[in-house]
């Protein structure tokens, strides 16, 4: 597999390496094993960083809802593709990039679905979540659906998503979510 | 209070620990790959315990220090089941950190949506 525009994101890769903290970067499969292995090399580096309770909580729901949905999305198209995880601190900010293989035809839901979210308020989105949770079927529901909800109420809605066109067909969801280190204690 | 035995298997799944008199604490987080597999297999872990130590009344104390979004649902069908079986009295009480919106957001969810007797108890 080949990625079209290789050399930029490596080299934005490389200066985000160099020019901030980067905390964690992968790139590989993103199975169920890895993906529990990024969080918790994740959950040690935050504990060291030495946040509080609401940064931690934050950044740490962001992440593990992110990569969880990254993982579970790369189940579908194929065990094998790579999924990109980097953490850096930035002006003051914890940056969370997920990057991971869909297929094709998600693309506008998947769309829709996060610009709907971007739209919602911190209320509106708590009150969906409590929605979800509270009307669904306990019984026979797998989810809630209730995680990229979580990322965006967990940033504040700083959160963006791209797509890059893969050689092979395949789309590659670029997400990356901010949480703002100075105020996260809201 | 005495320890009898206690279930840790990993980092994502929960910590049950089992005291006498009916006494059990779940701790930990709650993000396993296979929700659904992993309580129904906790709830004929429980059923097996209430039979064994012959009891009539479960304490169950919830400290989970994260939930995912995908194992939500899953936890509270479980803690439902729990709470309606009929061979036993339960009484569950679901802790939080004060500093934790997330987890207190899900207690009040459950006891607003699912389980009305559940209490919930701030920790500082």
């Amino acid at each position: 597999m080949r990625i079209r525009n290789k050399s930029n994101i490596a080299s934005e890769v490389f200066d985000d390496l160099i020019n901030n903290n980067v905390e964690l970067s992968y790139f590989g499969s993103l199975d169920f094993g890895i993906s529990n292995q990024l969080i918790t090399h994740l959950k040690k580096k935050l504990e060291r960083i030495g946040l509080n309770k609401k940064q931690f909580n934050r950044i740490y729901i962001s992440f593990t809802e992110g990569i969880d949905n990254a993982q579970k999305h790369q189940k579908v198209v194929r065990e094998d593709s790579p999924g990109i995880v980097i953490c850096s601190i930035q002006n003051n900010a914890f940056n969370i990039c997920l990057g991971n293989v869909i297929q094709s035809q998600d693309r506008l839901a998947l769309s829709k679905t996060i610009d709907q979210l971007s739209a919602l308020s911190k209320s509106e989105l708590t009150d969906l979540i409590r929605k979800r949770l509270t009307n669904g079927d306990i019984a026979n529901d797998q989810s809630a659906h209730i995680g990229l909800a979580k990322i965006a109420l967990n940033s504040d809605q700083n959160f963006f998503y791209s797509f890059k066109e893969l050689d092979s067909g395949e789309l590659l969801l670029i997400l990356n979510i901010f949480i703002d280190l100075a105020h996260a204690t809201d | 209070m005495q320890l009898i035995n206690t279930i840790s298997e990993n980092s994502y799944c929960p910590t049950i620990s089992f005291y006498e008199n009916g006494h059990i604490g779940v701790t930990g987080e709650s993000r396993m790959e296979n929700p659904r597999k992993f309580y129904s297999t906790l709830l004929t872990t429980f059923q097996d315990h209430i039979n064994a130590q012959n009891l009539s009344e479960l304490n169950l104390t919830i400290e989970l220090s994260y939930v995912s979004s995908s194992s939500t649902m899953a936890l509270f069908n479980f803690l439902q089941l729990l709470d309606s079986t009929d061979s036993v009295r339960s009484s569950i009480e679901w802790r939080y950190d004060a500093l934790d919106d997330d987890i207190k957001e899900l207690g009040i969810i459950l006891k607003d949506g699912h389980i009305p007797q559940l209490s919930l108890s701030e920790i500082s």
